[in-house]
């Protein structure tokens, strides 16, 4: 057998000549009754969310009455989620979250301590002291 | 001798009342389908009497799941959301249409755009990493995970539950249908434990991995949507839709190659290409044996050519890279037409062949 194959899944790049936005669900939660859920009773009653809705069309808006503070739920590609506690904000505020967390790919924030992440190899490749004309060599 | 052949005879008949030849290879219809015809041999007559109907386009636009993934894909207004909801529905028995044309559709379209783009753009790669190469693009793990990352959801709630949940009837045309009534009961509660159903039990392998049905119906779905593209919009937007989200995907091809002699192997290239001078290996540069890490540069030459080069920390692996590498640069190689953009391909228009045919795998 001169070659054998090592089975690998092609790594996704969204973003890369076709885009899906990973958010795909959020779920607005409000109780009709607590003080904290005064700015999402406001924005439902205002009408604004049905133009953010139209304008995210390829997110399913939800929204569910229950009791307890109001939060934002969103739902992520590959079953991430995110739930984010919107009590005693105001209307604008509670805009801004919205918008803020449907752009959001869904991972854990982390710190990355490179200058650069990449599935690609460098392109010139790593400096190689063996490979440096004779001359220039250093000398011991 | 007369008595033998009396039993072997006798034994022949038996055989054959029990199992007659015809059964083993003979391709039957689905009897779940209840397909009846006028005459075996007349295959225009043959009609499926299963009741299916397609979902009324007016119902199919009141699911916000179908709506929202129509415009996540931005599909094209042409392409229906009951097409759409089809694709989702793998469930034979329910009375509405399910993916199993689309499905088939897909999956002919994706292996003939993805074998033509690996056979052009990488002529030289041997036959298991090409096999190989197809399923990272189009295997049902990979389709999985795009489906995933188009955000399809699965409908797992029963009928009681739906019912009780007061969710609208036409929720669940978006969802992904695949589970029948007790299948989504015996779901386990346990988080990371997982029942088995008896078909994905059968493909368990050796390493422990099986395809669940999960997968399998991602996988589905996401051939059927393509299918539907297909039928709704023809050739070329199924092919710019392949290209973007299936071959836009980075495949891996040099963490893919296992090489159980590479030695060997590259010498057997080398007789095999004509070679006129012999393969050596020879020692470009090193920091010195005494040094406290010794590094060695070894690079594979055919003559005054150098085929490839490596790196070690000791001769032995220097001489195995050099020569991994060298193997790899040939069968990785990728054409290029005269203004250095990678070649056409035979779908392309005005397609003019420009690369090269693979000289096929070497024996040691």
């Amino acid at each position: 057998m001169p070659v054998k194959g090592i089975a690998k899944t092609a790594l996704s790049r969204n973003g890369v000549s076709s885009y899906v936005l990973p958010c795909h669900r959020v779920v607005l939660q409000y109780c009709n009754w607590g003080g904290s859920s005064q700015g999402i009773r406001d924005l439902l009653k205002s009408g604004q969310l049905d133009t953010i809705a139209r304008q995210r069309e390829s997110v399913v808006f939800e929204i569910a009455r229950r009791s307890g503070h109001p939060k934002l739920s969103f739902k992520f590609a590959h079953d991430k989620s995110k739930e984010v506690n919107i009590a005693n904000l105001d209307k604008s505020e509670i805009v801004r979250k919205l918008q803020d967390n449907i752009q959001s790919s869904g991972s854990e924030l982390f710190k990355w301590n490179h200058k650069v992440m990449s599935s690609n190899e460098s392109v010139r490749g790593i400096w190689s002291p063996l490979h440096v004309s004779n001359e220039n060599r250093f000398k011991i | 001798m007369l008595q033998a052949m009396k039993e072997i005879r006798a034994i022949g008949s038996v055989c054959q009342r029990i199992t007659p030849a015809s059964f083993y290879h003979v391709s039957r219809p689905d009897a779940s389908l209840k397909t009846t015809y006028d005459s075996i041999k007349d295959y225009g007559s043959y009609k499926n009497n299963i009741f299916t109907h397609r979902l009324p386009e007016s119902t199919a636009e009141q699911s916000p799941l179908l709506v929202a993934l129509h415009s996540r894909l931005s599909l094209p207004k042409s392409y229906s959301l009951s097409t759409l909801s089809q694709a989702l529905n793998l469930i034979k028995f329910e009375g509405l249409a399910n993916n199993f044309g689309l499905n088939t559709l897909g999956k002919t379209l994706l292996s003939y755009y993805v074998s033509e783009n690996l056979l052009i753009r990488y002529p030289r790669l041997p036959m298991p990493v090409h096999n190989l190469a197809i399923d990272a693009y189009m295997g049902v793990n990979t389709l999985y995970d795009i489906g995933k990352s188009w955000g399809i959801e699965v409908d797992t709630t029963t009928k009681l539950e739906k019912h009780l949940s007061q969710e609208p009837e036409f929720m669940r045309y978006g969802k992904l249908r695949f589970l029948d009534e007790s299948a989504k009961k015996s779901e386990s509660k346990e988080p990371g434990v997982f029942e088995l159903t008896q078909e994905e039990l059968s493909s368990v392998k050796n390493d422990n991995t099986y395809l669940s049905r999960e997968a399998e119906a991602y996988a589905s779905a996401v051939r059927s949507i393509i299918g539907g593209l297909y039928t709704h919009e023809g050739e070329e937007a199924t092919k710019s839709f392949i290209h973007s989200h299936i071959l836009s995907r980075k495949l891996p091809l040099d963490q893919m190659f296992q090489f159980s002699k590479p030695t060997r192997e590259l010498v057997r290239l080398a007789e095999k290409l004509q070679f006129s001078e012999p393969v050596e290996i020879r020692l470009i540069a090193e920091t010195g044996r005494l040094s406290s890490h010794a590094m060695y540069v070894a690079g594979a030459f055919c003559g005054t050519d150098k085929l490839g080069e490596g790196i070690g920390s000791s001769l032995q692996e220097a001489k195995t890279r050099a020569v991994v590498n060298a193997l790899m640069s040939y069968y990785l190689y990728s054409p290029v037409s005269q203004d250095g953009s990678p070649v056409k391909l035979p779908s392309d228009n005005d397609y003019k062949f420009e690369g090269i045919v693979g000289g096929g795998d070497v024996a040691i």
